[in-house]
């Protein structure tokens, strides 16, 4: 056994506040079994270890040695109360970790890989660069961005990325994380399905690009200083011209025009928000400054009921409201539980489902009918 | 020779419940092994059904299996996880 596990118990032992014996006895092992593992004589037990790693509130990795990098942030004291940020961290690196154990097991991501751009020139030319070579991997594939309403299947579909929305209350939009095994990201479910869009389309931006190795984390997209990094004007680039393509959006707006009406139709057909579409517009050369600030202060719902679209913004709100799962994971998943490698708990877990249900749900047992006699 | 694997003591559980913990192990006939783990789960469940402590007394499926080596401890935590959903900790690894 490594060393490193002797020096991790002796920590917890430590932090527990109690005595060593006290500490064996308390997770059910003889006092000189204990002394002898430590001493580096007898080596710690699976069970040792498990049990050591419930009293410990740690994991049975940490003791060995063998647990995945997790970022720092992640390792505030439990007592804090967590973070909307805590909580997208740990479910980024539970995703990572579920992708770790399917590789384990035989099964990959199937993540896509770009012709790359180089990183030189302005970031936001460089931004503009990515998008294109982006909208093309999607042509191949027969889909256009600015057309789809729900960006998370077509991120997922086209480029391998997992995309998973979860509640993440206190305003903390989204994160990017990538390792060896898989890229990820984390979004917040959202009453303002546009800027949910967008932050999906910016947090594809930073994977792609690979900025980070690891966590990339999009507190706020409106921070000024979080703005102006250079990794941020390129993601920023490349969502504008992923969702707004320049030509795409000058040969929309020719013999356009403007009005109120027809500027909130042109919004809620291209899935932005007035703001974005606004700015937009004005730094494509396609409305002057006057009309950028009065259509940005355009609410998205004045736009949807201008343009008579009511009802599927309404549903569409709705819908970004809604948690999600990363499909790829679950299909993959499903593939290991029916190629008899795994059993139904790991996807109960990811659904967040009882075994017994999701097992009822798959047709697995016996379902009676309402019209039987 | 065949071999029976139970990842978990539902089996033993069962058997014990009905009173019938004779008719696994004629069954095994002298052919089941379990792991510590297992036996630590069993002596918990013996507070429901207490005649599962006769297993570990009778010897029955032998001393049990103790795991030590550290390649093997790594893949049990993966098989755990990854075959049949076994949680990380709640909590994050102290740093």
């Amino acid at each position: 056994m490594h060393g490193v596990t002797v020096e991790r118990v002796k920590q917890l032992i430590t932090d527990s506040g109690l005595g060593q014996a006290e500490f064996a006895a308390k997770v059910g092992l003889d006092g000189s079994k204990m002394s002898k593992s430590l001493a580096g004589v007898r080596r710690f037990t699976s069970l040792d270890l498990a049990r050591i790693a419930d009293m410990g509130a740690t994991t049975v990795d940490w003791l060995l040695g063998a647990d995945k990098p997790v970022p720092a942030v992640a390792a505030r004291a439990a007592a804090q109360v967590a973070t909307s940020q805590d909580v997208a961290i740990e479910e980024a690196g539970r995703l990572s970790q579920l992708w770790s154990d399917l590789s384990y097991l035989g099964y990959a991501q199937g993540r896509v890989s770009l012709e790359p751009v180089p990183k030189t020139g302005r970031c936001v030319d460089q931004g503009r660069k990515l998008a294109a070579v982006a909208r093309r991997r999607a042509g191949d594939e027969r889909v256009n961005a600015w057309e789809v309403r729900d960006l998370a299947p077509l991120v997922e579909d086209v480029f391998g990325i997992d995309v998973r929305i979860m509640s993440l209350p206190d305003g903390f939009e989204g994160l990017s994380w990538t390792d060896d095994l898989c890229g990820l990201m984390v979004v917040g479910s959202s009453e303002l399905p546009s800027r949910q869009r967008f932050t999906i389309a910016h947090e594809l931006g930073h994977l792609l690009a690979g900025d980070d190795q690891g966590l990339h984390l999009d507190g706020s997209l409106d921070d000024a200083a979080h703005k102006r990094k250079p990794s941020e004007m390129r993601a920023n680039a490349f969502a504008a011209e992923f969702l707004l393509p320049g030509d795409v959006l000058t040969r929309q707006v020719r013999d356009m025009v403007w009005t109120d009406r027809s500027f909130a139709e042109l919004a809620c057909r291209l899935l932005v928000s007035p703001a974005t579409l606004a700015w937009r517009l004005f730094n494509l050369d396609l409305i002057d400054r006057g009309s950028c600030a009065a259509f940005a202060r355009m609410r998205a719902w004045d736009a949807a009921t201008l343009a008579g679209r009511t009802d599927s913004f309404a549903e569409w709100v709705a819908s970004a409201s809604q948690p999600r799962v990363p499909l790829p994971l679950m299909r993959t998943m499903l593939r290991a539980y029916r190629d008899g490698q795994a059993t139904l708990r790991p996807l109960a877990g990811l659904l967040g489902m009882d075994t017994t249900l999701l097992r009822q749900a798959m047709g697995l047992s016996r379902e009676d009918s309402p019209l039987s006699s | 020779m065949t071999h029976y694997w139970f990842p978990d003591n539902t089996v033993l559980c069962n058997f014990a419940c009905v009173s019938r913990l004779d008719l696994l192990e004629s069954i095994l006939r002298g052919r089941g092994r379990w792991a510590e783990a297992i036996a630590y789960e069993a002596s918990r469940s013996a507070r429901v059904y207490p005649e599962l402590n006769s297993v570990a007394r009778d010897r029955w499926l032998g001393d049990p299996i103790e795991i030590d080596d550290q390649g093997d401890v790594e893949q049990i935590e993966r098989i755990r996880r990854a075959a049949f959903g076994g949680r990380r900790s709640e909590l994050e690894a102290p740093r």
